[in-house]
């Protein structure tokens, strides 16, 4: 899942000299992941502040980021950990919620991919996924929603890799808990 | 797999449904308005508005006088030694309590802190990152360690306390009587007490405009008086990683460390009265 792991280094070499230019080909680079990821785990605020704020501590860290690492999970490791903040001070708790696709006037599907589920299957999946406890909606929603690996997500989320697997498979079950109330129960 | 419900899927074929429905959550994106910057950008500006890492020599003017290139952080960092050793021997032969290092130009008003966009009502310290709630009787046994209180007969029992998820525990005073308000209006003491020690770069990596740093000592231990505004601060955690400040102080901080242990006050009455209230705290 680590892209451009030589220019990522380059990049960053050149910022941790000042070259503020190449920090912000980085930022560029992972911005729409970071900002994924802070609204993933805190919804309830602003995910653009807090990943401008992110990725001035990146900047601010880059001396003490480990040569040759992937960077990638570095960077939303810091996402993380900023967003989990933010989440605390929140007063409320607010889910994912789905975009508006209109053509014409009327809904269509967003992609070939996305037509797999009809559109109200995907309202109750994301309703039961903003059902989930935090760390199994954390874990579930960058392993399946961000596609990162379960090395990334281990490392983004500031968890062992083992327990990466053990709350994706815990996480994957309560979401089908989640599920069948939402269903109206067995036998509907 | 659209025709069976939804609870009866099996793990791939939930995957394969999550990973289609994230092209229809409602995600952020980092193009501002139309024309305007994107988020790269932004960060970018604020970079060089307000240096914030050990590279500013690409920042405005005002900051270039410290730059970060590791060469120079070498020889700016031992003159900064030199000075201290200098000010040391200067404040021996004088008498005078504690060495005074003021980098850069110290502002007349220095800025104040700030605590964020909004501010939740409730109890003080409420909704500004401290952590959760913990009554005032159970101190210790949250903390797990012995939770130091002022024995100032000036200073009343805290308001309230919190821990947050790095077992940073705060001990929060409502501001009034005795007790002006700092950055915010709710507070008038904040103690912070937690299980680390100041990393070595903490003080300088403080640093922006109109801070100043005063290095001097709460009973024996060498800490900093820190007025004017905070931009990051490290500390050594007890198991050698280092712990990032999660958030932004309420107001100028006496800060140090005793043993495994860091203190820290935030308060707007002035140094005498932070350390006056640091050397009466008490287990």
């Amino acid at each position: 899942m680590e892209g451009r792991p030589t220019e990522d280094a380059e990049l960053i070499a050149r910022a941790r000299d000042g070259d503020v230019a190449a920090f912000e080909v980085l930022v560029r680079r992972y911005q729409d992941v970071a900002l994924r990821t802070a609204h993933l785990i805190c919804p309830e605020t602003d995910a653009d502040d807090a990943v401008q704020d992110a990725f001035l501590k990146a900047y601010a860290a880059l001396p003490r980021f480990r040569a040759g690492a992937p960077v990638r999970p570095w960077l939303l490791r810091i996402v993380a950990n900023e967003s989990r903040n933010r989440r605390r001070s929140a007063g409320r708790r607010a889910g994912l919620a789905q975009r508006a696709v209109e053509v014409g006037g009327s809904l269509v599907e967003p992609s070939p991919e996305v037509g797999v589920l009809a559109r109200e299957a995907r309202t109750t999946l994301l309703a039961a996924l903003n059902t989930l406890r935090d760390e199994d909606r954390e874990v579930i929603g960058a392993r399946y929603l961000l596609e990162l690996s379960e090395s990334e997500t281990a490392e983004a989320l500031g968890i062992p890799r083992g327990t990466v697997k053990s709350r994706t498979s815990r996480g994957l079950g309560r979401l089908r808990d989640a599920l069948l109330e939402l269903d109206g129960g067995p036998g509907r | 797999m659209t025709g069976s419900p939804l609870h009866e899927l099996s793990d791939s074929e939930l995957e394969v449904a999550l990973r289609g429905l994230s092209e229809t959550v409602a995600w952020p994106t980092a193009v501002g308005a139309p024309g305007g910057p994107d988020l790269a950008m932004r960060v970018r500006a604020r970079i060089a508005a307000a240096p914030t890492a050990p590279v500013a020599s690409r920042a405005p003017v005002a900051s270039r006088r410290w730059s970060w290139r590791p060469a120079r952080r070498a020889a700016v960092l031992a003159l900064v030694g030199l000075v201290a050793v200098a000010a040391v021997a200067a404040a021996v032969g004088l008498g005078v309590p504690g060495i005074r290092l003021i980098f850069g130009e110290p502002a007349v008003t220095p800025p104040p802190a700030t605590v964020g966009p909004s501010r939740p009502t409730g109890q003080p310290g409420a909704g500004i990152g401290l952590g959760a709630a913990v009554p005032l009787e159970a101190l210790d046994q949250r903390a797990g360690f012995a939770v130091r209180l002022p024995t100032d007969p000036g200073i009343p029992a805290p308001d309230a306390a919190y821990i947050n998820d790095q077992d940073q525990l705060s001990l929060v005073w409502a501001a009034g009587g005795d007790l002006p308000p700092t950055a915010d209006p709710r507070i008038g003491l904040l103690v912070t007490q937690f299980r680390a020690r100041m990393h070595p770069d903490a003080p300088t990596k403080a640093i922006r405009e109109g801070t100043t740093i005063e290095r001097l000592t709460v009973d024996g231990q060498a800490g900093f008086w820190i007025s004017g505004e905070v931009h990051l601060f490290f500390y050594d955690g007890p198991d050698g990683e280092v712990i990032e400040e999660s958030r932004r102080w309420v107001g100028d901080a006496l800060i140090w460390s005793d043993g495994e242990m860091t203190y820290r006050i935030e308060t707007s009455l002035g140094r005498d009265a932070a350390l006056r209230i640091a050397e009466s705290l008490s287990p």
